[in-house]
């Protein structure tokens, strides 16, 4: 998958912060590079 | 078991990247309130996320249902991990939500991509911490 094909897929998605905020997934990596992981669940 | 192995390689990838300014982010399939319990109970001080509708997860294409996470290739890693002394907690979460690992950015960029094709299918995170560094 290259960001082309993701682009669009996660274009406006949102995700929460622990306090229930939320959050522009894109804006996670804009100015920098991160890791992303996904965890199944939490335990 | 397999979210508790992760959370302890998270840190360790963390502690790794962070001289770089790289960060480590997780997303949960759980609540903002299972996700601050998960930080306190494994010492996670990585930015924590969550999203419950899975829709992040659909979008990166991973993997997700019943045989997935209760395979037999599942239940032998699960059986390694237990070796290592992790053990299954209460979960919180979608359970047949599978997982998976990328670096993203700065910018429209993938740097790496692992989707686990079953449960504790994880990357190993030295190819992660090197592809961190890659430009």
């Amino acid at each position: 998958m290259n960001y082309d094909q993701l682009s669009p897929k996660i274009a406006g998605l949102k995700v929460k912060n622990t306090k229930g905020e939320e959050v522009v997934l894109e804006s996670l990596w804009k100015d920098k590079r991160v890791v992303v992981a996904f965890l199944r669940h939490f335990g | 078991m397999f979210a508790r192995q992760q959370a302890a390689a998270m840190m360790d990838m963390k502690n790794k990247l962070e001289a770089e300014g790289v960060s480590v982010i997780v997303i949960g399939s759980g609540t903002p309130e299972q996700a601050k319990t998960f930080a306190e109970k494994f010492s996670f001080t990585g930015e924590l996320f969550v999203d419950e509708d899975l829709k992040t997860y659909q979008a990166f294409d991973l993997e997700r249902g019943f045989f997935k996470t209760l395979g037999l290739l599942s239940i032998g890693k699960g059986f390694k991990a237990m070796g290592q002394g992790f053990h299954q907690g209460l979960s919180a979460g979608d359970l047949w939500q599978q997982g998976g690992i990328f670096v993203m950015g700065p910018g429209n960029k993938i740097a790496f991509q692992h989707v686990d094709r079953f449960a504790g299918d994880h990357a190993d995170p030295a190819e992660v911490v090197q592809a961190c560094s890659l430009e």
